[in-house]
């Protein structure tokens, strides 16, 4: 009889992960429950869909590679997600991400939107883009990957206080940078 | 309770951050403020703006199916050698075995030699010169510390006396004046005294004790023990040792590192006088830390951007002071044992860190001792703004060579 994983906490999963019968089934499991977090970091921090998919296939490499008998794994999702960001700075730092690689990247992110949908959605990426990496870091795993503040501040190994402030600061910032469009926008709503 | 400005409020409200009371609070101000209230409508646009693009950010397929065939082939194999050299505890004892034999090969080609006399120069310092009675002993001095002292002092190490012969040391002055024998060591820290004598007459120092007999044909060699190296009033001591991490206050940064020998590896250097040292250690061992890294301005962006990166490993420098058990005490110990604690503190690239270890310095050779230490460390770095503290417990064994 086939074994339902999707009952097993993250730390039995990653602990199955070195028995070979059970890898594979654990991998899914762990795949499908982090995956889109994982993916959405790493598109939104490297901007380049081709880096990213690098990022993102290393870092389950990563993963499978790092499971042992002998590791005691306390918080998964902080452990899979420290991978994902060591994986993508190790990226930026070597490739030095181009300004044209990104634009040309978000034009083709967004054919599924909307015109206006596409506009905002370009404009909060170069505005992220702008910002800090520790508070881009933390409203990407925010807005886009859905995380509360504890978990990110777990993930990133600072306090919750520094991740609030970071994020606060973050979204006013991105307000501020963002304030022409917005004006532009009531003109335009108001004809 | 926290006071957050409107906007803040406003953001944490849509994180689902702000606390049930402070929504009254919020929910009261945008009923009246038309600037929050456009303020929230612009907050709620991004939010949903950035929900809607995560909703269609996906991996592919191919990428899914890529990933998930690596996940069905088997663990790689690792070799014995690749085992045995990623094992922490066999690298710490191949280190410090290396380091053992290496100290040992220094020491004795270092060391001070024996030097054991002619025949002819033993008894151009024995017999003939004791042969004028009316010399008396006064005094027993060798170059580093009085025989008499060694005799009381050290019952560690009991020296054998013929037993025709009472102690150098005592002496008598009956009719004569006295004249000065020394005994000189013949080589320093080695077994063999002779007596001599010199020309300057000292005042006895002890008083109504036993006439000594003579000491006319018997060459007096006293087998002097090898002065014990605690003893030492000063020396120094070079230690090199390996460094195993116990616990870490935020375990999920860590991550594997190199294998490399180098690391989590400290070198010490201090010199002691008495009890207490003057220790300065510079350490490469693993302590998980985000470093800053200015970066260029990118995209129009008015000042240089701070970016940081995970930093697994890290150098540090520090100086300190390190306190002994006293000799006396020491001595009571099973084994030849010098348990000490110490207080470091020192610098990083990153930030200021403060060390506190305890330990025991097994004295196996003159010149060679073993370090067992437990070692706690704390460090402080700034993350943007923030002042950010880490602290670590590791466990230390190392080699250190004592001159």
């Amino acid at each position: 009889m086939a074994q339902d994983y999707s009952g097993l906490s993250d730390s039995e999963l990653y602990s199955l992960l070195s028995q070979p019968d059970h890898r594979e089934a654990a991998f899914g499991e762990l795949y499908r429950r982090y995956s889109h977090r994982v993916f959405v970091y790493c598109r939104k921090i490297l901007g380049n869909s081709h880096d990213a998919d690098d990022a993102f296939q290393e870092t389950f490499i990563k993963l499978l590679g790092s499971a042992s008998p002998k590791r005691q794994m306390t918080n998964f999702p902080a452990f899979l997600l420290t991978i994902a960001r060591n994986t993508c700075r190790d990226m930026l730092a070597v490739r030095h991400r181009e300004h044209v690689e990104l634009i040309e990247e978000l034009h083709g992110v967004a054919c599924d939107f909307s015109v206006e949908q596409n506009e905002i959605n370009q404009l909060i990426t170069m505005a992220l883009d702008l910002l800090p990496f520790e508070w881009r870091e933390a409203i990407v795993l925010q807005l886009y990957a859905n995380m509360s503040y504890s978990e990110i501040a777990e993930a990133m190994g600072v306090p919750v206080t520094t991740v609030r402030n970071w994020i606060c600061r973050g979204k006013q910032r991105l307000r501020e940078i963002l304030q022409p469009y917005f004006d532009e926008r009531d003109v335009r709503s108001a004809q | 309770m926290e006071q957050w400005s409107y906007q803040m409020m406003i953001d944490l409200y849509l994180d689902g951050e702000l606390p049930v009371e402070q929504r009254s609070m919020l929910f009261s101000a945008l009923a009246t403020n038309e600037e929050l209230q456009q303020h929230f409508h612009q907050a709620l646009l991004i939010r949903l703006a950035a929900l809607q693009e995560a909703q269609h950010l996906m991996p592919s397929p191919a990428l899914t199916a890529r990933i998930m065939s690596a996940a069905q082939m088997p663990p790689p194999p690792t070799s014995f050698f690749a085992r045995v050299w990623r094992s922490r505890i066999t690298r710490s004892i191949l280190a410090v075995g290396s380091a053992f034999v290496c100290g040992i090969a220094v020491g004795s080609f270092l060391a001070p030699t024996t030097t054991t006399l002619s025949p002819s120069r033993n008894a151009q310092f024995t017999t003939a010169q004791l042969s004028k009675d009316a010399a008396a002993i006064t005094d027993v001095q060798t170059s580093e510390t009085t025989a008499s002292a060694i005799f009381r002092e050290n019952p560690r190490f009991p020296v054998p006396m013929p037993t025709s012969s009472p102690s150098p040391s005592v002496h008598s002055s009956d009719n004569n004046p006295p004249e000065s024998v020394a005994i000189v060591p013949v080589a320093t820290r080695t077994s063999t005294v002779a007596l001599v004598h010199t020309d300057t007459p000292t005042l006895p120092t002890f008083h109504g004790v036993p006439r000594i007999p003579s000491v006319s044909s018997m060459p007096l060699t006293i087998a002097l023990p090898p002065v014990p190296w605690s003893q030492k009033e000063s020396e120094l001591i070079i230690s090199m040792r390996r460094t195993s991490m116990l616990a870490f206050r935020q375990p999920h940064l860590l991550a594997p590192v190199s294998s490399s020998p180098v690391a989590n590896t400290i070198v010490a250097v201090e010199f002691r006088e008495r009890n207490v040292s003057l220790c300065a250690q510079a350490g490469y061992e693993q302590f998980p830390l985000l470093t800053a890294k200015e970066e260029g301005s990118m995209q129009g962006a008015a000042t240089p951007i701070r970016q940081y990166f995970p930093q697994q490993q890290m150098w540090w420098i520090g100086a300190g002071l390190r306190a002994y058990l006293p000799v006396d005490t020491a001595e009571s110990l099973p084994l030849p044992f010098r348990p000490f604690a110490g207080i470091m503190l020192g610098t990083s690239a990153s930030g200021v860190l403060g060390r506190g270890e305890v330990g025991i310095l097994w004295e196996v050779l003159p010149s060679v001792g073993i370090q067992f230490l437990l070692e706690g460390m704390v460090h402080s770095h700034t993350v943007g703004s923030q002042w950010e503290h880490a602290e670590k417990l590791s466990g230390s064994i190392g080699v250190a060579f004592r001159f």
